[in-house]
């Protein structure tokens, strides 16, 4: 099963996207973080999102990019991914990311993780509705996370939108 | 009673309040008062109590590219985690398209 939880910046979409994995994923659970710990606010989310785990029985791998390489002790019931955003600008703007074959191995990487696990929730960013101007680069990560959402969404069991902290079904499952 | 109202700007928040909740006091645009809090050096989670008991909108200012400055960072984090608490405790929270109400939590339709 896969599950596409979104949202804007501070909704609530972690939370979320926990509780469904937990849900789903009765023993083992896999935290994939991909946020690089640059700066004090990626340090000050890494720190918030680790308490928020603690104690619900999460194994946790760092893997900032190369999804589709991610060698796993072993299936999992459940991995939660967080998050494309952080994902995806690593494999376009780190220097050991794929470049120009970000988006195909970003969707690769995530049929990998789907072999390895029952129920796969990833986390991901609302971030088209500012319309204001940037830098193509910017313009162009964007566009690609739009699309990876169509995509992903596309072949989701569920997708979700997180507002305020309330969960809103976009596609799918109506559990909430 | 408390009502919060969010969506994007100049979507017709503050006028859908007066019509659907003409019996609370309202505040506008929580989002600025979330700046000014900040630049006064203070935790905007010290808004939440005076929120009690209004009609509240906010712009939902979260869903925009993350900004490169972190202050502005904190700011749009900041507006996010008090709608979340305010969400939590409200009666009522409407997302607002075009002036549409959408009940998300509580009201008289819900999607």
């Amino acid at each position: 099963m896969l599950i596409l939880v979104t949202g804007g910046a501070a909704s609530g979409k972690s939370e979320h996207a926990e509780r469904l994995l937990c849900e789903r994923a009765a023993c083992s659970r896999l935290y994939l973080a991909t946020m690089q710990p640059f700066g004090a606010v990626a340090q000050a989310r890494i720190a918030r999102h680790r308490a928020l785990r603690a104690g619900k029985g999460f194994d946790t791998v760092e893997r900032p990019l190369g999804l589709a390489g991610l060698t796993l002790p072993h299936q999992y019931d459940g991995i939660l991914l967080e998050d494309l955003g952080n994902l995806l600008a690593n494999e376009l703007f780190a220097p050991e990311g794929a470049k120009d074959a970000a988006f195909g191995s970003i969707l690769a990487g995530i049929a990998h993780l789907q072999d390895c696990c029952e129920t796969l929730v990833i986390v991901s960013n609302e971030i088209f509705a500012d319309g204001l101007p940037y830098a193509p680069e910017t313009v162009g990560y964007a566009a690609q996370l739009g699309r990876l959402h169509t995509v992903l969404a596309g072949r989701a069991d569920a997708v979700y939108e997180s507002v305020c902290g309330i969960l809103l079904p976009v596609k799918g499952e109506h559990t909430v | 009673m408390t009502v919060l109202l969010i969506g994007g700007a100049w979507q017709g928040k503050a006028a859908l309040a007066e019509r659907l909740y003409p019996a609370l006091p309202l505040t506008k645009n929580l989002h600025q008062m979330v700046r000014q809090t900040l630049a006064a050096g203070r935790d905007p989670m010290e808004l939440l109590p005076a929120l009690r008991g209004h009609a509240v909108t906010c712009d939902e200012v979260g869903c925009g590219v993350v900004p490169l400055d972190p202050e502005e960072e904190r700011y749009r984090e900041a507006v996010g985690r008090l709608c979340c608490a305010l969400a939590a405790e409200a009666d009522a929270v409407v997302r607002v398209i075009a002036g549409v109400p959408q009940y998300i939590k509580g009201g008289t339709t819900c999607i």
